[in-house]
C-alpha cells in the first residue's frame, strides 16, 4: 500500500504524538509543525506530496487562522484539504474557519477511529 | 447575554455541570483511563477545600473569563500524570520526559476546560478560555485578596489520585 503524507500543525507535542501514534500504523507518514510558519515550511519543500493538514487552531506564532489564509490564497497549497484539531470551546472558531475554507474539523479528544475516519474521507488515491 | 449577578448562581450552574462526568470523559475517551470519583457526602455534591498550599506536582490552569473569572485547575502527582499521558500515547512511563508532561497536562486541562466552557454555552453564560499553562512543583501557594470560594473534586484510577479545582477569582 503506498504510504500517504498528511502534515500535523500543532503547538502540542502530545497531540502530534497521538496523531503519528494513531495514522502510522495505517500507512501514513505524519510530517510534524509546531505552528503556522513551521507548517508552510515544510509544504514548500513537500507541497506535491503532502495529501491532508491536520491544523490546530491556537498556537503561539502564526496561528492555525492565519495558516489558512496563507494556504487558501496559494496556488499550489489551496486544494489541501485540511482538518481543524480543536476543542468543544472553539465553536465560533470552527464556524470561521469553516467559512475560511477547512474541509472538516475534529474535537480533541478524538479516538483512533474517529481520527482515521475522518482522515479517509479525504484521500482517494491510495495504491 | 444572561448576566449572572453572583457566585452561587455559577456554583449552581456548575453543579448541574456536574464536573465527574467531563473528567470522566475525558480521561476515558483520551487515555482509556477510567476514573472513579471520590465522592463527598450527599448533602454537599461539591467539595469546598479550604488548603492554599499545592501537595500535587504537576497542574495544568486555563482562565475562564467573563462576567465573573474562574480558575480551572487539574493537579496531578508526577506519576500519576505519567500514567495518563503514556495511557494517551500508548508509550511506556519511562518514555515520558518533562516536556511531554508538561504538555499532556497543559492538553487535558485544555480539553476540560473547553467542555466546561461549552456546557456554560449551553446555560447562556459566555466565556473566553486562555490558552493552559502548568505550575510544576509542590508545596506551592495561591494567594487571592480575599477568600473566595473554590470547588474541589477528587478522583481516583487504580492507585492513583488527582483532583480537579474551579477556583473562583
Amino acid at each position: 500500500m503506498t504510504k500517504i503524507n498528511v502534515l500535523s500543525i500543532d503547538d502540542s507535542i502530545v497531540i502530534r504524538k497521538l496523531i503519528k501514534k494513531s495514522l502510522e500504523p495505517k500507512e501514513f507518514i505524519v510530517k510534524e509543525a509546531n505552528d503556522g510558519e513551521e507548517g508552510l515550511e515544510v509544504l514548500r519543500k513537500d507541497y506535491d506530496s503532502i495529501k491532508l493538514i491536520l491544523l490546530d487552531w491556537n498556537m503561539p506564532g502564526m496561528n492555525g487562522f492565519e495558516f489558512l489564509k496563507k494556504v487558501k490564497s496559494d496556488l499550489f497549497y489551496s486544494k489541501i484539504p485540511i482538518i481543524m484539531v480543536t476543542t468543544e470551546n472553539e465553536k465560533e472558531a470552527i464556524v470561521k474557519a469553516l467559512q475560511a475554507g477547512i474541509s472538516n474539523y475534529i474535537l480533541k479528544p478524538f479516538s483512533n477511529e474517529e481520527l482515521l475516519k475522518k482522515v479517509n474521507m479525504y484521500i482517494k488515491d491510495r495504491g | 447575554m444572561n448576566i449572572i449577578s453572583d457566585y452561587s448562581e455559577i456554583e449552581e450552574c456548575l453543579k448541574k455541570i456536574y464536573l465527574f462526568e467531563i473528567v470522566q470523559d475525558v480521561m476515558k475517551s483520551i487515555a482509556n483511563i477510567d476514573v472513579v470519583e471520590q465522592k463527598p457526602d450527599e448533602t454537599t455534591p461539591i467539595n469546598h477545600d479550604e488548603s492554599k498550599y499545592s501537595e500535587y506536582q504537576v497542574s495544568g490552569y486555563v482562565l475562564l473569563s467573563g462576567d465573573h473569572n474562574l480558575l480551572v485547575i487539574l493537579s496531578m502527582y508526577v506519576p500519576c500524570a505519567k500514567k495518563v499521558i503514556s495511557s494517551m500515547l500508548g508509550s511506556s512511563l519511562s518514555d515520558i520526559d518533562d516536556e511531554s508532561l508538561l504538555d499532556g497536562t497543559m492538553e487535558i486541562t485544555n480539553i476540560i476546560s473547553g467542555k466546561i466552557k461549552s456546557l456554560f454555552n449551553q446555560m447562556k453564560l459566555t466565556y473566553k478560555v486562555s490558552p493552559p499553562f502548568v505550575l510544576y512543583g509542590e508545596n506551592y501557594g495561591i494567594f487571592l485578596k480575599k477568600n473566595q470560594k473554590n470547588i474541589i473534586t477528587k478522583y481516583k484510577s487504580g492507585a492513583n489520585e488527582f483532583n480537579l479545582k474551579i477556583l473562583f477569582l
